[in-house]
């Protein structure tokens, strides 16, 4: 890359790392080929969500017109959040779309995504069903991105509740990822989750 | 699954194979020679259907052979562009089918199939090309593909409009003239895309970044599209006046339009916003590179004769980078202040800057079909209209740390994701529905004449038809 996309990468990286977020273990980032042009970005759940305890890995691909353009992020760990798709990871935030301006940084990509995380925005939703659970049954999505937190991102607050319908659906013949999703989408209600993996 | 798709393809190659040889088999047991053989094969209409079909599997195998040959395998998004393209393309003939419908025979049908099968690399081309800027490593295996393949679509293109103008010539208009215009258009693409080829090229084998590289980009993209569209117009224009209005080019003649007026505002604007800066902003002063920190773009130091720009809202930048941004948005980097509506103020100091959360989104990165309405800023159009709420100028201070963008005020304790206000993101959906409502508009008006015209041809007298 003959631009400043690799420079300014360089810069921002040692910024990162050198920086107190890292110290307090909030953010990450590591190189994942010497162009600087992949990245693998971590991000712990923030205190008081459901993702509390959590540790959130990220995809992160830099333009070759980085600054001018945004990154591509998304998350490699699955997560139960209104504006994060469930299946793909995909990202629905303002900044990492038309809202981005040259001054932001990786950094602050990553910690705009760690407060995203604190404040979800469930009016404009990526993925409409965990936003639809958000608006109507809060408590519910509560558990929900816990169990997720917990069994994707290694977090501490273990569903056993939840656990157990998952593995009455694996007993079923289910696969294990597949009756989760389908559990959460029908509010872990068994009768409707196995009719929605049926059909 | 993939290898199901496999199998199923193979097969279907396999028995089209087996078919035509039973079929050439079985002519030539009957009539025993070669004449009465072939003038039984063409009077029969299984046998000839058999060995369409055949040759179709021909031009299918012939496609992926060429492609094989110069792009190896295709990437997913390639393969959908490729997908998504070709039905409109094919759609689109059909419908001039039926203004050519005296003209329909088996030359034309295979014209048509040929000129699909160009098309089809030419999108491949553009596609590879424009991928270019983000694959790091190029071997000469890719320098040879791309240019081997440019110059033989560059002769066939060249070699099918002379055809087309020689035939117009000796016959008059005919559905040559559509096939001319095609490769017209065509030969615009291969020109488009050898040009960006060449550009990405120089960027890559120089040390330097190359800062006007995105300003070529975006007068090659004026011009192209400029052409283009002149090009549909001229061909409209032509068409309704020997033929018919022809309507399978209304889709078209749009997208050139929409694309034409785009990359206009985009040149106006960007070169509005740099030669604001060149002219209308102050260089930053020993004093003023004192307070400020790094260039919040490329996060290089900054020196007072090293061609240093202060904004209106007295944020501070190289001039090279605050160019490379104006490009893209005009936009202050950090405050989003707009640039082109803001008057700079005699003194140096920051006016308040109150269109800070309106900051439309580069061109590129909307939607398509957004770019009529994203102009529409109604704190530009209408000076009186209420303005957004006003950021503090105190927020937008230069002794903001660096990193810290503004829609990220403190840290990642506040709700840093301050969303666009419900009167702008009004403004961002819009463009969305009204692009699916003029695109409906537009297809809708095309398949009911299409439809209706059709109607006419088939039961009107054979005299209307020809007149």
């Amino acid at each position: 890359m003959a631009n400043i996309a690799a420079q300014r990468i360089q810069r921002e990286f040692r910024e990162v790392i050198k920086s107190e977020e890292v110290a307090k273990c909030h953010i990450k980032l590591e190189l994942k080929n010497d162009e600087y042009t992949e990245l693998k970005g971590e991000i712990a759940g923030p205190p008081d969500t459901p993702y509390d305890g959590g540790v959130f890995q990220l995809d992160i691909i830099i333009p070759e017109t980085y600054p001018f353009n945004p990154p591509k992020v998304k998350f490699i760990t699955k997560i139960w959040h209104p504006n994060i798709s469930s299946v793909t990871g995909a990202i629905c935030l303002d900044i990492l779309k038309d809202q981005w301006a040259a001054a932001m940084t990786l950094r602050t990509v990553l910690l705009s995504l760690q407060a995203l995380l604190s404040a979800a925005e469930p009016d404009d939703p990526q993925d409409a069903v965990v936003a639809r659970q958000y608006k109507e049954q809060q408590s519910v999505f509560r558990q929900t991105a816990k169990h997720w937190t917990y069994i994707y991102a290694k977090g501490p607050h273990r569903e056993a509740e939840l656990e157990a319908k998952v593995s009455q659906l694996r007993g079923m013949g289910f696969e294990e990822h597949k009756a989760r999703v389908a559990l959460s989408t029908c509010d872990w209600n068994i009768q409707r989750a196995t009719d929605h993996l049926i059909s | 699954m993939r290898l199901a798709q496999r199998i199923g393809e193979g097969g279907a190659y396999v028995l089209s194979f087996v078919l035509t040889t039973f079929v050439i088999g079985n002519a030539f047991h009957q009539k025993k020679q070669f004449y009465p053989a072939v003038v039984y094969l063409t009077k029969s209409n299984p046998s000839l259907a058999v060995l369409i079909a055949q040759a179709l599997v021909f031009v299918v195998l012939l496609a992926k052979l060429t492609r094989k040959i110069f792009f190896g395998s295709l990437r997913t998004a390639e393969i959908e562009h490729l997908v998504e393209r070709s039905w409109y393309a094919v759609t689109e003939t059909c419908l001039a089918f039926t203004v050519f419908k005296d003209d329909f025979n088996a030359v034309f049908v295979a014209m048509f199939v040929m000129l699909l099968f160009f098309k089809c690399f030419h999108w491949l081309a553009e596609d590879r090309v424009d991928f270019m800027e983000r694959s790091p490593l190029l071997g000469w295996l890719f320098h040879t593909r791309v240019t081997s393949l440019l110059t033989l679509l560059a002769l066939v293109d060249f070699y099918f409009i002379k055809k087309a103008y020689l035939s117009t010539l000796l016959h008059g208009a005919s559905a040559q003239l559509v096939f001319g215009f095609e490769y017209a258009i065509l030969i615009t693409v291969v020109f488009t895309v050898f040009t960006k080829y060449m550009l990405h090229c120089i960027d890559l084998y120089d040390e330097n970044p190359w800062e006007n590289k995105a300003v070529y980009l975006l007068h090659l993209e004026l011009i192209t599209s400029g052409w283009k569209f002149g090009l549909y117009v001229v061909f409209v224009g032509i068409m309704s006046k020997v033929h018919t209005f022809p309507l399978f080019a209304i889709r078209p003649l749009y997208l050139t339009m929409r694309s034409f007026k785009r990359s206009l505002t985009d040149v106006i604007m960007s070169r509005r916003a740099i030669r604001n800066m060149n002219q209308l902003y102050p260089d930053a002063t020993e004093e003023d590179l004192q307070n400020a920190d790094d260039c919040i773009i490329c996060r290089e130091p900054m020196h007072v004769n090293g061609g240093c720009k202060k904004l209106p809202c007295s944020h501070i930048f190289h001039a090279s980078c605050l160019r490379s941004w104006f490009q893209r948005q005009q936009t202050c980097p950090t405050c989003r202040m707009e640039i082109l509506s803001s008057r700079p103020a005699a003194s140096p100091a920051p006016p308040a800057a109150r269109a800070a959360p309106a900051a439309p989104p580069a061109p590129d990165q909307v939607p398509p079909g957004a770019a009529q309405f994203q102009q529409f800023n109604p704190w530009q159009a209408f000076p009186n209209f209420p303005a957004p709420p006003a950021q503090p100028p105190a927020a937008q201070a230069p002794t903001t740390p660096p990193g810290v963008p503004p829609c990220c005020p403190g840290s990642a304790s506040s709700k840093p994701h301050a969303r666009v206000p419900p009167s702008i993101s009004t403004k961002y959906k819009l463009p969305s529905c009204w692009w699916w409502s003029g695109c409906s508009w537009s297809s809708w008006l095309t398949w009911c004449s299409s439809i209706s015209l059709h109607a006419f041809y088939v039961h009107a007298p054979s005299s209307y038809a020809n007149s």
